[in-house]
């Protein structure tokens, strides 16, 4: 009898979780309203590197050398500066529900093939627009999306032009299939305007923040490799670790700049 | 009795077999469903109408022909025609065709040519007595148990016997196109319905080796289940598979009353209308029941079954990355997809198949998200007016396009980026062998590969190029590729040698290789004994044969991605430590193999004057093959011969080389673009009593295996045809068109005698 009730209160907590949970989806993670933001402050810092720098990865080139060229391809899955700055790790508001316009929203919303690579590597995309891939090599690439767009398009020809909408928001992976195992991009589909890029120093900045209590959340992507495909010296495929999530608490006050210091590690 | 202008007689004995016909395809079927209670038709069996059809003519022209005044009436249609040309044409039609017809069918029959011989089997052999009072124990078990068994057996069913007999019990499954003597259709009347369950029970356990020799066990595929499965374990297969083709086994004679009502539990009450109950009684033992593509017997498909959870679907005329619309879903279930385990579904009635499609919707949250309405549609449209200038701008598009990357310079799947491919589930992945149309999923019509081209295959890296491409090019370029599977090959049962007066050729690129016309040899891969294999590698063998008056060569040519000509012995026997009776499909596992491309001619050591050969795939113990292996690695390291002469003697032995003063075949392989070409000698006659010996016109069974080892073939995992013949054929002589001219002059003058002289002579009177 004593196990049956707490079984089934149990069962009554998680209805109530879910529900909870169903209303706090519905209430939040789906709207973001637009409004007039006064006295917004700022959140600056820098993204750095934790303990001993990893040897940087090279991808040798095996295919199409003309067009990729006959250097091994570094890595952009890691890139850390001389003081230790980590570039292209994505920092947002996880969650917030108002704030600036859309439009204040440092964007990328064009795509290139050179060289056999991505540039750039990391997109910030609102949901539903437009994001416009190109190719500038004359070989045969595609642009295989993996997660909250699913597009698979050929760029056999070079300047060839696609746009296409991206409805959903998450990330999508973005790879090649055509032979270059190393290309890679990572596109973040948002519905709120506060994401920011690290830049090369690891620097980053998110402005205009209405005051309140945020939870700052950096997303790195995964760059150690898990598992190599290899056939005959020759590498198919390497699949990555998964990506690296830091999330901080802050406190925004009016007017105000706050600066944060948040760190990453091989561990 | 003449001149009333209309033969009585001749309108009674076509209303008689018409009648018979009404009879056994209509009446017949009614009464014995009233009868047996049962919910529908029991349709007269194809081989009984067949015969029954056959005695009602014989018997219809036997009453005519019974008297003489009978013969006249019957046949007054001819004679009483108001119109006298009407008359004439029909009798001189009459007179000249019928004698040509024979003349045709003589000249047919005595020419040396590729006519198969009748194969006659007896499909139901006695029951041997030990089996006879055997029954079922599920029976008459208690619901639960029985319900237990079912998901048991039908788990079973689906691993061990879908692979030929089809997912709906049709014998239709994926591995039936290489089966010369068909997997039996469990849903043909005369077969599962028409036996006990004993029956079943012994042709399961004991397989083709039990066969009695009218029952041509060295044709059958069916395995030795004993050897691989429990008593147990066949029972509840055998229950599954009356519950999956919905038909009752005949009831033991034993039972009446009472008894019988225990067994009143036999027909199967099981048949759910709605979407989740049917796709839980037929979809989830690959699909799996949380439709993420982890059925049961999901390990073992090659591709495997769709992961229904991301929402990603090959088939679609939507864009890229676009869920499908509900009819793309729809039209799947119904027409199935070639070359895989998916059957066409169009068994269930239309009602049903929609409900699964809402069923299947309900397994990737997007369908809910996002409404049919807002998604991108891809017109297919008919295709416009394509000549055959279109192939070469088509050509020129696959070139531009770069399709040549993945698929090759010929289509042949084996570009440079072949073998880098994974799917979004991280399966490795093969671009498509575009010469292997069969196998297109869609189909191979330029309407299918238009579509794909436009659509892309989602969850693979197969991209769209509807971007790319304007609606005209993609036309130009579906006409292309679907061309590619068009091959000057046929289907026959026969290979004709040539007879060639000049030396035969030792090299692939002999151009007397150019005159001989291929046979297409369709292969499967070997899962009748363990380790069984069902990965499919190669498909076809294409088959071209000359002789002289020492030698007989073979030509043959199979499409295979990768060039293997190393092997490592310690490699072949990495399979040892397999204790399931399937291999599952890994092909990591199969890529890091060393193991060598190789194909072997296969002929019975002795040619028996009657049906009798040895067992299709390595011979029997009583009945020894003679094997012609040639071996990639051999000819790499530059042996004597590549070729190597082999016997064998069942599968469970691996064959043995014969001595080195009795090899005498020699052979040359060539490897190209996607393809191994291979030539194969042999003098016609040698000395060795354990060889095949050639002598002209006469039918020699012939059979073939292909390895291709960087799929991890090696010993029994290989592909193998059925048997064929082969014949050396002798050019046309005068006989033959004696033989024709003799018929074709009896007929005449019998036509003469009878009609000319019996009827018309009395009537001009």
């Amino acid at each position: 009898m004593f196990i049956h009730e707490r079984l089934s209160l149990r069962a009554f907590l998680f209805l109530c979780l879910g529900v909870f949970g169903l209303l706090f989806y519905n209430s939040t993670a789906r709207a973001y309203t637009e409004k007039d933001v006064t006295g917004g402050g700022t959140i600056e810092g820098t993204v750095k590197w934790a303990g001993a720098i990893p040897e940087v990865s090279f991808f040798p080139i095996q295919k199409d050398i003309e067009v990729c060229g006959k250097e091994p391809k570094l890595s952009p899955r890691l890139i850390i500066s001389n003081d230790g700055g980590v570039k292209n790790t994505v920092l947002y508001l996880a969650n917030i529900q108002e704030g600036k316009k859309m439009a204040e929203l440092p964007s990328t919303l064009t795509l290139d093939q050179v060289e056999c690579q991505y540039e750039p590597h990391i997109y910030i995309v609102p949901v539903g627009a437009e994001f416009v891939m190109t190719t500038s090599d004359d070989t045969l690439h595609n642009i295989h999306m993996y997660g909250a767009a699913n597009y698979n398009l050929a760029f056999p020809v070079k300047g060839q032009k696609i746009a296409k909408k991206l409805r959903k928001a998450g990330v999508v992976d973005v790879v090649c299939d055509a032979g270059h195992y190393w290309m890679s991009a990572e596109v973040h589909v948002v519905e709120h305007p506060y994401y920011t890029v690290t830049d090369k120093d690891g620097k980053f900045k998110l402005e205009n923040v209405p005051p309140g209590t945020y939870k700052l959340t950096a997303w790195h992507e995964g760059w150690k490799e898990k598992e190599k495909k290899e056939k005959e010296g020759k590498i198919d495929k390497i699949m990555f670790s998964d990506p690296v999530i830091i999330e901080k608490e802050v406190k925004v006050t009016e007017n105000a700049v706050l600066t944060v210091e948040l760190e990453i590690s091989d561990k | 009795m003449g001149g009333k202008g209309i033969s009585y007689l001749f309108i009674w004995v076509v209303s008689a077999i018409a009648a018979v016909v009404l009879l056994l395809k209509v009446i017949f079927p009614l009464i014995f469903m009233l009868l047996l209670g049962k919910p529908g038709l029991m349709i007269t069996p194809r081989t009984l109408f067949t015969w029954y059809m056959i005695m009602a003519v014989l018997a219809g022209l036997l009453y005519a022909t019974s008297s003489g005044v009978r013969f006249k009436d019957f046949l007054s249609f001819l004679y009483q025609g108001t119109e006298s040309s009407i008359r004439n044409g029909l009798f001189i039609g009459i007179l000249v065709i019928v004698p040509l017809i024979v003349g045709y069918i003589t000249y047919g029959a005595v020419a040396p040519g590729s006519t198969s011989p009748v194969e006659l089997r007896i499909q139901h052999p006695t029951l041997p007595g030990a089996f006879e009072h055997l029954e079922n124990p599920y029976r008459k078990a208690d619901a639960e148990t029985q319900k237990q068994a079912l998901m048991e057996g039908k788990t079973l069913y689906y691993k061990n016997c879908q692979p030929c007999h089809g997912d709906a019990g049709r014998g239709d499954g994926p591995l039936a196109r290489g089966l010369r003597l068909k997997p039996i259709d469990f849903t043909d009347p005369g077969t599962i319905a028409t036996v006990v369950e004993a029956f079943v029970f012994w042709r399961v356990k004991e397989g083709y080796a039990a066969l009695p020799s009218a029952s041509t066990p060295w044709d059958s595929a069916m395995p030795v289940w004993k050897d691989d499965l429990s008593d147990d374990e066949i029972w509840k297969i055998i229950t599954a598979l009356y519950e999956i083709t919905g038909i009752s086994p005949r009831m033991p004679e034993a039972h009446s009353g009472e008894e019988a009502k225990k067994f009143e539990r036999l027909t199967p009450s099981f048949s759910p209308t709605d979407g989740k109950g049917i796709y839980e009684h037929r979809c989830a033992f690959c699909h799996g029941f949380e439709g993420d593509g982890n059925g049961p017997v999901a390990d073992y498909l090659h591709p495997r079954p769709r992961d229904f959870t991301k929402g990603l679907f090959k088939l679609r005329t939507t864009g890229t990355g676009e869920l499908p619309l509900g009819e793309n879903i729809f039209q799947v279930i119904t027409w199935g997809m070639p070359g895989t385990s998916m059957a066409a579904w169009d068994m269930l009635r239309e009602q049903e198949r929609s409900s699964l499609v809402s069923y299947v919707k309900t397994f990737a949250e997007d369908f809910a998200l996002i409404k049919e309405e807002e998604l991108v549609k891809v017109e297919i449209g008919t295709p416009p007016q394509l000549g055959t200038e279109s192939l070469p701008k088509g050509r020129e598009l696959y070139v531009k396009m770069k399709c040549i990357e993945c698929h090759g310079e010929n289509g042949r799947g084996n570009g440079p980026a072949a073998g880098t491919h994974i799917d979004d589930w991280g399966q490795s992945i093969l671009p498509t062998n575009l010469t292997d149309g069969w196998k297109f999923i869609r189909g191979n019509n330029i309407k299918d590969v238009y579509a794909t081209f436009s659509t892309g295959l989602n969850g693979t890296p197969m991209p769209s190029y509807i971007d790319t491409l304007t609606t005209e090019e993609r036309w130009a370029l579906a006409h292309y590729v679907s061309s590619l599977s068009v091959n000057s090959a046929i289907d026959s049962v026969v290979i004709e040698s040539e007879f060639a007066k000049s030396e035969l050729p030792d090299k692939p690129d002999d151009p007397q290789w150019e005159s001989v016309t291929p046979i297409a040899v369709p292969l499967i891969p070997q899962a009748i004994i363990r380790p069984r294999w069902q990965n499919f590698s190669v498909s076809n063998v294409f088959v071209k044969s000359i002789y002289n008056d020492k030698e007989i060569a073979f030509l043959l040519e199979w499409g295979d991605r990768t060039k293997s000509v190393t092997h490592r012995e310690s490699d072949a026997t990495a399979w040892d430590s397999e204790t399931d009776s399937f291999i599952k499909v890994d092909f990591n596992k199969l890529n890091a193999l060393k193991l060598r491309d190789a194909v072997a001619i296969k002929f019975p050591v002795k040619i028996s004057e009657g049906p009798e050969r040895p067992h299709f795939i390595m011979g029997d113990a009583s009945k020894s093959i003679n094997l012609w292996q040639w071996k990639a690695d051999w000819q790499e390291e530059g042996k004597a011969s590549p070729v190597e002469e082999l016997n064998a003697k069942g599968l469970t032995k691996p064959p043995a080389a014969q001595d080195g003063a009795s090899q005498a075949t020699h052979g040359f392989g060539f490897y190209d673009d996607g393809r191994w070409r291979v030539v194969i000698k042999r003098p016609l006659v040698t000395t060795d009593n354990k060889d095949v010996q050639f002598m002209q016109g006469k039918l020699i069974p012939i059979a073939f295996s292909v390895w291709d080892g960087s799929n991890g073939e090696v010993g029994n995992r290989m592909s193998i045809s059925s048997w064929y013949y082969l014949i050396l054929s002798t050019p046309a002589n005068i006989l033959v068109y004696m033989y024709s001219i003799v018929a074709v002059g009896m007929v005449g003058g019998l036509e003469w005698l009878f009609i000319v002289k019996n009827v018309f002579g009395k009537v001009n009177d």
